[in-house]
């Protein structure tokens, strides 16, 4: 009777960091693939990944480092299948590119536009380091571990994003 | 000589005084530095815009259906996999305990008695595991066919 107790808590648990989680890990994937399908793919893979080793996991990591860390593997690994015949192209595609909210207005819309392509530009360590802090609000530490480096490592990949972010857009802001 | 720090020695750690990620005394000192350096404050103030506009950026949602079904799997499987080991730890309790009676009365029909309660029982939990799939999911045909 524990053991299914217990079984049951701790699913429970996973479900609700589904539903805090699931967006965030799917324009994850989004924003590393450019592809909706191909995101979809990679967040239905990682939560079932999750599920699979959910009562092996180290309950002391925090969990979105985790489920970052799975969504990013195979991410990767699908761009490596991909990598023989390029076929999205990053920059410019419409399914990852922002949608501006209606209330935004005009001039903003084109900074945004303008500092999407140029995030786009970025060498690609940059652009996840720069995407995992200024939109999915992770810490270094988190960003190390979910990128598989360190601290200094992820703190002057922001550093060098940042200082050409500045450079190419310092007119407009 | 400034006491506060060269520039060229602190440019480089307004990226990470900006996400709060230095030290007590590192931040102190980058803070001191930007109080009298205007190059340093308009480099904060274009990161800060940066990151408003980052963060401001909205991106298509996910395939609903599909993340529906995902929810549905693993929602589901919590209580079928406690449906099975209770089914499983009740049979097995249940086979023991008519194993011991049988072993001192030799009273077969009991027995069987015994085994046949265990299993509707186990039978029970399982049809009512699935028939918790069947509901949560009929959302989520419902909404395929409204699509095809
Ligand atoms: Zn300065």
């Amino acid at each position: 009777m524990a053991v299914g107790t217990n079984v049951a808590e701790q699913d429970v648990e996973l479900v609700e960091l589904f539903h805090q989680y699931k967006v965030k890990a799917f324009h994850f994937a989004l924003q590393t693939l450019g592809n909706r399908d191909d995101a979809m793919d990679v967040t239905q893979e990682a939560f079932l990944r999750l599920q699979r080793h959910w009562r092996r996991r180290d309950a002391s990591r925090p969990f979105a480092p985790w489920l970052y860390s799975v969504v990013r593997n195979l991410a990767i690994d699908v761009l490596r299948k991909r990598s023989t015949r390029r076929e999205c192209e990053l920059e410019g595609a419409p399914e990852v590119s922002p949608v501006p909210s209606p209330e935004t207005n005009a001039q903003r819309k084109e900074l945004s536009a303008r500092l999407w392509a140029e995030i786009q530009r970025l060498p690609e360590a940059q652009r996840e380091t720069l995407l995992l802090r200024d939109w999915h609000g992770l810490s270094y530490s988190e960003i190390a571990e979910v990128t598989g480096t360190n601290v200094t490592t992820v703190n002057s990949r922001l550093h060098d994003a940042r200082e050409r972010l500045r450079e190419r857009l310092r007119r407009y802001l | 000589m400034n006491r506060t720090g060269k520039h060229e020695e602190i440019h480089p750690m307004l990226s990470a005084y900006f996400d709060e990620e230095l030290t007590q005394a590192d931040s102190q000192r980058v803070h001191l530095h930007v109080e009298e350096c205007e190059e340093c404050r308009s480099a904060l103030r274009e990161m800060y815009e940066i990151q408003q506009l980052t963060s401001e950026m909205k991106f298509r949602q996910p395939p609903e259906a599909i993340m529906e079904a995902l929810e549905t799997r693993i929602s589901v499987q919590a209580p079928r996999k406690m449906g099975w080991t209770l089914v499983i730890a009740g049979l097995a309790g249940w086979l023991l305990y008519a194993l011991a009676y049988a072993w001192k009365h030799l009273r077969w029909p009991t027995m069987v008695e015994l085994l046949v309660e265990g299993t509707v029982a186990g039978l029970a939990l399982v049809f009512i595991s699935v028939l918790r799939q069947r509901l949560l999911e009929r959302p989520h045909d419902r909404y395929r066919k409204v699509r095809k």
